[in-house]
């Protein structure tokens, strides 16, 4: 399914990936793609899988819309809902982070606060 | 399929279609961006294949996820409905309280008549007697024969051997027999009537009842001579006994007899029938007490009915005809028995035919009335949401015009209706739950009602009418608009003057109008019925005249008992004068002797039977009110020992010597008669013991020369000064205490006034006037506000109009002619509806009345007019407003 990522790090991924605007599962899996330069990488039926699971959550809200191409395409937003659950989620990682990167001696890269 | 299973194939199909859609998408533009990368269109392929993983797998969990979604998307909607309604429910309260008390007030109303009606209906007809097992499966018995004149006969009343034959009948699992009979219960002072059952002792077995206590008292225990036992009714040993189980083995003093308590009969069983049952003995050995004569050898006897239960898989026609084979053989050999008889197995609780008491049909109608009134309680809710549609037009038509969904609309709409209806629902509730036994009781006072006159299931149907009938009536008016465009409809139904009542308004009308109409067209029928029924010349004054009733106990009483007691009643104030009747009284008691007239070639018969005997004093005819038509009533020289004479009845003087006249006639009476009694007056008819009876013949003889039986005995007539109730109350218990007095080892003493006795006979009559009446008035108030709330709105509608109309030089009388007349078009419409309707169905209540035709024109045309009257006058009030109008100021608005 998904390789090289921590538990419960694919929802917050996808959440992100539509935090900014609209956007169907194809370009998700591009942004993702895109901003781990391949890093991660992911099937994109688990991808799918999470887009609807977190629709079904109450955290996304899907609509058929006409997409850039012309072609009618399922677009994905955050939901109020979404965003709170997003920000948490964020800071969540943000600080296991900080602990685990203290713990193994790495340098500091926490929040700017 | 189910709607359930369509609605889930069609959720799946939904599903699959939009994840192929989606994931098409996906591939397609996966593929293109790879080609334009330079891979082949193959290979790209096969790389977005595999960038995408187990595709079968991914789309199952897709489709599955997508169709609970869809789950909690509907979910989701009808919360959001509910939300929006109790929103809307609670602004409305706040803004206009008065819509919305009218609309809960009209619901509660239709609501609160079905409750109370739906715990009478279900324990009268649809439940029917509690506590027995597999009701379905018992059956009445009804027999079908020619009396010996000729006349058709449908009756329950069966002899003992008729119950012994339908015991040999292999079509039927068993058959046991049941007599109701008032028993008198203790002495003296606590003397009273209670209501007993006699039964066989197969009885309890054959409806499969388990006793509460004790036990039941076993077949050959019942068949026995002299086996006095009893089983308690459980209200009664509640009542009596405070629920002491040390009743059982206690000895009771029923009529002349004591019985042994053996058992308490289980909370609410009361029989084959629902009427209340106090003690339940058994058949035979009461029986030996109170039917005089060879009961158990011979066919001439009947006073019981029979309860069978069909076998397993016996059809009750096929049971029936077996068993009236059997009947007609039992016959055979009884000279003038019907051989046609014929037995007929009728449902327990049956509203019609032969086991039906008038009660108990109209116990149906009011089922029926009672759903009519909810009907026009909606018809009248919907109006009112329709006007309130109309005053918020503008801001529907802004909502539709900004894309909001009509169905949408029309949802909130019917789930306000439906939570307003509930609110009305849960007072309905509450007024059932405090008045619904009272209310039964005062109708139907013999039936043994349960405790409580809510249960789950009124809960679960008055909860299903509310919610179906405020949502019909809040929904309609938008359902119907919304056919056309809603906007443009709500625009016309105000500025189109005179035809801008729109159609649902009209038809709303022509409703409840022809509703209103069918109720007090019922009304009508059953007054005019009652009326009659009271006008009856029943020959004597029962409104005065009060019956004493004693009975002896075992003690010698002293010989001037009587005499003393006479006495003593007639010092009390009121009592106008006394008489000693002894054989029949009317509604009381009846005595036939052999009755001989010489020279007659043959006696005229008739269905009454008789002719019936009365030996009274001289001063009968004056005490009783019964008028002496021709001849002379008896004298105080009408003694022992001076010639013999008599009185006959009209009928019976019209009957033996038809074209002549009956005074100096001789009648002989006995079966070893000694000497003509020669007739010396004729007497007015009197009615012998029902008020609707046909003809019945009757002879007075002087108590002095009455066969010697008839002078020992004899009751205390007593004729009130006047017809005051509370004049007769007080003499009936100065009478009861006074005598006791007298003679306190007396069993039991009551003076009863005659009317109360007639009283139960005009029972359904009275039910039938009392029930339709109220209803019927309700809805008539309810049609003519709703009238009146159409008219209101439609001279406001019409204030231009009629401005223009007066500036015209139209008079204020002139305006209000045309307003009311348009008010009266409104309610012809439903008047016309509901007469024609009440003429298909009056018919069907025909079997209900008294001497009115079911299409008495009386009935047809005052309903008809009483209804157009309050048309007009629910018009009236808004025309003269009509009429006020100020010119300038009416064409300035707009």
């Amino acid at each position: 399914m998904l390789a090289g990522l921590l538990p419960g790090t694919l929802d917050v991924l996808v959440l992100r990936a539509v935090a900014s605007r609209a956007t169907h599962g194809y370009g998700v899996a591009r942004w993702v793609r895109e901003t781990t330069d391949g890093a991660l990488t992911v099937e994109e039926g688990a991808l799918y899988t999470a887009l609807h699971r977190l629709q079904k959550a109450g955290l996304l809200r899907a609509e058929w819309k006409t997409s850039e191409t012309g072609r009618r395409a399922k677009f994905y937003t955050l939901t109020p809902g979404g965003r709170r659950v997003l920000k948490e989620q964020t800071e969540t990682f943000h600080r296991s982070a900080t602990a685990l990167f203290k713990a193994l001696g790495a340098p500091r890269r926490g929040r700017s606060s | 399929m189910t709607r359930r299973a369509v609605e889930a194939d069609r959720t799946r199909r939904d599903a699959e279609a939009e994840v192929d859609a989606e994931l098409g998408f996906h591939r397609a533009l996966t593929i293109e961006e790879l080609v334009a990368a330079g891979l082949a269109p193959e290979a790209a392929e096969a790389e977005a294949r595999r960038r995408f993983g187990p595709a079968p797998l991914y789309r199952a969990r897709l489709i599955d996820l997508d169709r609970r979604i869809a789950h909690a998307e509907r979910r989701r909607i009808a919360m959001s409905l509910i939300v929006t309604s109790v929103r809307a429910v609670v602004r409305d309260i706040r803004r206009a309280p008065g819509f919305t008390l009218g609309v809960v007030a009209m619901l509660t109303l239709g609501l609160g008549v079905n409750a109370i009606t739906f715990g009478l209906v279900d324990r009268l007809v649809l439940s029917g007697p509690a506590g027995i097992t597999a009701p379905g499966e018992l059956r009445r018995v009804v027999e079908h024969r020619r009396s010996r004149t000729g006349a058709e006969v449908a009756a329950t009343e069966l002899g003992y051997l008729d119950y012994q034959d339908l015991r040999r009948a292999d079509l039927l699992a068993g058959a046991a027999a049941e007599s109701e009979s008032a028993l008198l219960y203790g002495s003296g002072e606590s003397a009273e009537r209670i209501q007993g059952l006699l039964v066989t002792g197969n009885y309890f077995p054959l409806l499969g009842v388990t006793p509460a206590l004790g036990r039941f008292f076993s077949d050959d225990e019942s068949a026995r001579e002299g086996a006095r036992v009893a089983v308690l009714g459980y209200a009664f040993w509640q009542s009596r006994f405070g629920g002491d189980p040390a009743v059982l083995g206690q000895s009771l003093l029923i009529e002349t007899h004591r019985y042994t308590v053996v058992g308490v009969a289980p909370r609410y069983f009361t029989g084959s029938s629902v009427a209340r049952r106090d003690v339940f003995l058994p058949l035979e050995a009461a029986s030996d007490e109170q039917v005089e004569g060879p009961w158990r050898t011979s066919r001439n006897f009947r006073w019981i009915g029979a309860i069978v239960r069909l076998a397993p898989g016996a059809s009750a026609a096929a049971a029936a005809d077996q068993a009236t084979t059997i009947h007609r053989q039992g016959y055979a050999d009884v000279p003038g028995a019907d051989a046609q008889s014929r037995l007929e197995f009728a449902p327990l609780n049956a509203v019609s035919g032969a086991t039906a008491s008038g009660e108990m049909s109209v116990a149906g109608l009011v089922g029926g009335v009672a759903l009519l009134v909810l009907v026009i309680a909606v018809a009248n809710t919907a109006n009112l949401f329709l006007a309130r549609a109309l005053r918020r037009r503008d801001a529907i038509a802004l909502r539709l015009a900004l894309g909001g969904a009509r169905s949408r609309l029309i949802a909130e709409q019917a789930g306000e209706g439906a939570l307003l209806a509930l609110i009305g629902a849960g007072v309905a509730v509450g007024v059932a739950w405090l008045g619904g036994p009272a209310v039964q009781r005062l109708l139907f006072p013999q039936v043994a009602w349960l405790d409580s006159a809510v249960d789950v299931r009124l809960l679960v149907v008055l909860g299903l009418a509310a919610v179906a009938g405020g949502a019909i009536a809040a929904a309609l008016p938008m359902w119907q608009a919304g056919r056309a465009d809603v906007a443009a409809w709500l625009k016309t139904g105000v500025q189109r003057g005179a035809a801008s009542r729109t159609r649902t308004q009209v038809a709303m009308l022509v409703v409840q109008g022809a509703l209103s109409v069918l109720l007090l067209v019922g009304a009508g029928l059953f007054m005019r019925s009652l009326a009659r029924a009271q006008s009856i010349d029943l020959g004597l004054d029962t409104d005065r005249l009060l019956v004493l009733s004693v009975l002896r106990g075992p003690e010698p009483a002293s010989p001037d008992l009587n005499d003393r007691i006479r006495a003593a009643v007639e010092r009390i104030p009121g009592v106008e004068a006394t008489t000693r009747i002894a054989g029949t009284l009317s509604f009381v008691s009846s005595w036939a002797e052999t009755t001989h007239v010489p020279g007659l070639a043959e006696r005229p018969r008739v269905d009454d039977g008789g002719p019936y005997l009365s030996a009274v004093e001289p001063n009968y005819f004056t005490v009783a009110g019964t008028s002496i038509v021709e001849g002379r009533a008896f004298t105080d020289a009408d003694r022992q020992g001076a010639p013999r004479v008599a009185v006959v009845s009209r009928r019976m003087a019209q009957l033996y010597w038809p074209g002549a006249s009956a005074l100096g006639r001789c009648i002989e009476v006995g079966d070893q008669p000694d000497g003509c009694y020669t007739v010396v007056g004729v007497a007015n008819d009197t009615r012998r013991q029902a008020l609707v009876e046909g003809d019945t013949l009757r002879y007075y003889l002087p108590l002095d020369q009455a066969p010697a039986d008839l002078r020992r005995g004899g009751r205390l007539l007593i004729r009130a000064t006047d017809a005051d109730l509370d004049t007769l109350g007080r003499i009936a218990e100065t009478t009861r205490r006074e005598t006791l007095a007298i003679a306190p080892t007396l069993r039991y003493v009551a003076a009863r006034n005659l009317d109360d006795v007639v009283a139960p006979q005009l029972r359904a009559w009275r039910l039938g006037a009392g029930l339709f009446g109220v209803f019927g008035l309700l809805a008539l108030v309810v049609a003519s506000l709703g009238l009146y709330a159409v008219v209101l709105f439609n001279v406001e509608g019409r204030r231009r109009e009629m401005g223009l109309r007066a500036a015209l030089g139209a008079t204020a009388g002139s305006l209000l002619g045309l307003v009311v007349r348009d008010g009266l078009r409104a309610a012809a419409g439903g008047v016309a509806l509901g007469l024609a309707i009440a003429w298909i169905a009056a018919p069907a209540v025909a079997s209900l009345l008294f001497q009115i035709p079911p299409r008495d024109p009386a009935v047809f045309a005052g309903v008809a007019a009483s209804l157009l009257g309050a048309a007009a006058l629910a018009s009236a009030i808004p025309g003269l407003r009509a009429g006020r109008v100020e010119p300038s100021r009416a064409l300035r608005d707009e």
